[in-house]
């Protein structure tokens, strides 16, 4: 399927720090591509740039074929943003601000009206759209924000992190809502730190740190990369010594001198299963009692830990 | 917001009033006294209309320009607050997603303080004229032009000036700074006759100068001629278009 969005070779300085250093990636209808990355690795900046707010120092973006540069407005027709940051008026009610944010994408008369009912019905808000947007709730704002880049269709719809401070409720919301958007065919790029966010509904996913993509393939294809992991509590007496290693898993008694830890390397074949009942076999052969079992799933979180670390970030 | 915000409305309009009724009223006797002494155009003016117009009501014909002039250019500071305000909502970067031109932006966020200003401006000169008795004089339509390209040259002196604060503290601290600054050098608070030959050159790098002289031109000559009028006009569209200009170049980092 032909991309939406191509990202190519895009860089972007501040002063000496390099915000964004050669990032490339396309997103194609109907995905959710998933942008990962502590503060400061440069999503923002990335998404920024796409939508035209940020001139790149080079590098190019093409949106449904049009670049940024050359041909801004036809690119922002098709664009859709939902910030970081609520950017809704306080004193216009719900309805008049999706009123005005609408007209300056020609949307006008029975279209525009038809339009502001599904949205509002789309996000919970219809009941309540003459009122204030200052008067809702942290959640009915970030809905509101939501709904104002939809109103006119977007295909790529670009949200910076568009859950933050939102109750679990109005999240799941905003993400069926996403869901339903992807299925009717919208490209959607998806920034935040929430991981368990990412995995329910993103289809690929870039991990980005210090400007650069790290990692950027399928949900399936990062996740089989991430190391199985599973601990054995015995007796400190049990020598692991007797067990050998086979190629792609690693047995190390850990620091407490009671815990094995069991790490397959690769999840191709069945290694660490044969290796866990070789091991059972032998404790029970040496009469030896298996304390507690501790596994490790492979998830979104540890990748992410293991590509970026684990130092804090300002 | 402009509207639903009535500490703008007191600057913009209650202030004014109340500083041209205080200040006409405690200086007729000087402002009378330096028009006997001015060109003697003026003197000739004077003389004529002295004989039926009370001292008081000349007053007003420098005071209420000076005043109209000064509290035009207080748009600066409102204009300033309300994109600072814009940017902080978030809805000027929202806003510069849309297919909208970015001067389509800029033409949308002036165009309300133009008219706002040109309100401004009518209705302090029709309170010069019947609440204080300023003569119009006998061509008063021109100051129609004359009010045009000072609320231009002001709101695009607005939009230069929004495009480089940053914080509402720099608004008040440059705003007034810019502002009171202006209004001191260019004749709105004294009569620009009154100054040194050399200040009076020197206001002419400002646009309040221009506005004044027009206003001048228009309420103290016996037949006010339209070409220094439109003469200042065409200086104030000048300053209006290099302010449009820096406020556009600068827009791009807002």
């Amino acid at each position: 399927m032909q991309p939406i969005l191509d990202v190519v070779d895009l860089r972007r300085s501040f002063g000496t720090l390099s915000a964004v250093d050669g990032v490339s990636f396309s997103v194609t209808p109907g995905e959710v591509f998933g942008l990962l990355g502590p503060n400061g690795a440069g999503k923002s900046t990335t998404m920024t740039m796409i939508c035209g707010l940020l001139e790149m120092d080079s590098g190019a973006i093409h949106v449904d074929g049009h670049s940024i540069t050359a041909d801004p407005i036809p690119v922002r027709r098709l664009l859709g943003m939902v910030p970081q940051d609520l950017a809704i008026y306080p004193d216009l009610s719900a309805y008049e601000n999706l009123q005005f944010f609408g007209s300056l994408y020609d949307l006008g008369g029975e279209r525009l009206r038809q339009r502001l009912q599904v949205v509002l019905e789309q996000i919970g808000l219809w009941e309540r759209k003459d009122d204030a947007a200052k008067d809702f709730s942290g959640g009915m704002k970030r809905r509101l924000n939501f709904a104002a880049a939809i109103l006119h269709e977007p295909r790529l719809l670009i949200l910076d992190e568009p859950t933050v401070g939102v109750d679990p409720q109005s999240r799941h919301h905003l993400l069926e809502c996403i869901r339903s958007l992807r299925d009717e065919g919208t490209a959607v790029i998806y920034a935040s730190h929430y991981m368990e966010e990412v995995e329910a509904i993103c289809t690929r996913v870039a991990v980005m740190d210090h400007g650069r993509i790290l990692a950027c393939d399928t949900l399936e294809k990062l996740m089989s990369q991430v190391p199985r992991k599973v601990e054995l509590l015995v007796p400190s007496e049990f020598d692991a010594g007797e067990l050998d290693e086979s190629e792609g898993i690693t047995i190390a008694r850990c620091e407490d001198g009671t815990t094995l830890s069991i790490t397959e390397r690769s999840s191709k074949g069945p290694l660490m299963t044969q290796r866990l009942a070789e091991l059972m076999a032998h404790l029970n052969q040496h009469q030896i009692p298996l304390l507690s079992i501790r596994t490790h799933e492979p998830s979104l979180e540890r990748l992410f830990m293991d590509l970026t670390g684990t130092g804090l970030r300002d | 917001m402009l509207v639903r915000d009535r500490r703008a409305l007191v600057v913009l309009l209650a202030l004014p009033l109340v500083l041209i009724a205080a200040i006409g009223s405690s200086s007729g006797r000087l402002v009378s006294d330096d028009a006997r002494s001015a060109d003697s155009a003026d003197i000739q003016t004077e003389a004529e209309t002295s004989q039926s117009m009370p001292s008081p009501r000349r007053v007003y014909r420098s005071i209420v320009p000076g005043f109209v002039v000064l509290f035009v250019f207080f748009m600066v500071n409102i204009m300033g607050r309300s994109f600072i305000q814009e940017r902080e909502l978030g809805t000027l970067q929202r806003l510069r997603t849309t297919p909208i031109a970015n001067a389509s932006i800029l033409l949308g966020k002036t165009v309300p303080f133009l008219v706002i200003s040109l309100v401004q401006t009518g209705l302090l000169l029709l309170a010069g004229v019947f609440l204080f008795g300023m003569n119009p004089g006998p061509r008063p339509w021109l100051m129609v032009p004359l009010a045009v390209c000072t609320s231009l040259a002001a709101t695009s002196l607005g939009l230069a000036f929004a495009a480089f604060v940053k914080t509402d503290a720099q608004v008040s601290a440059w705003g007034n700074l810019i502002v009171l600054s202006t209004a001191g050098i260019s004749g709105c608070l004294v009569p620009r006759h009154w100054m040194p030959e050399l200040s009076q050159k020197i206001s002419l790098l400002t646009p309040h100068a221009w506005a004044l002289t027009g206003y001048r031109e228009i309420l103290a000559a016996e037949s006010p001629a339209s070409f220094p009028v439109m003469c200042s006009c065409l200086v104030l569209l000048g300053f209006a278009a290099a302010f449009m200009a820096v406020g556009s170049i600068g827009s791009r980092r807002m």
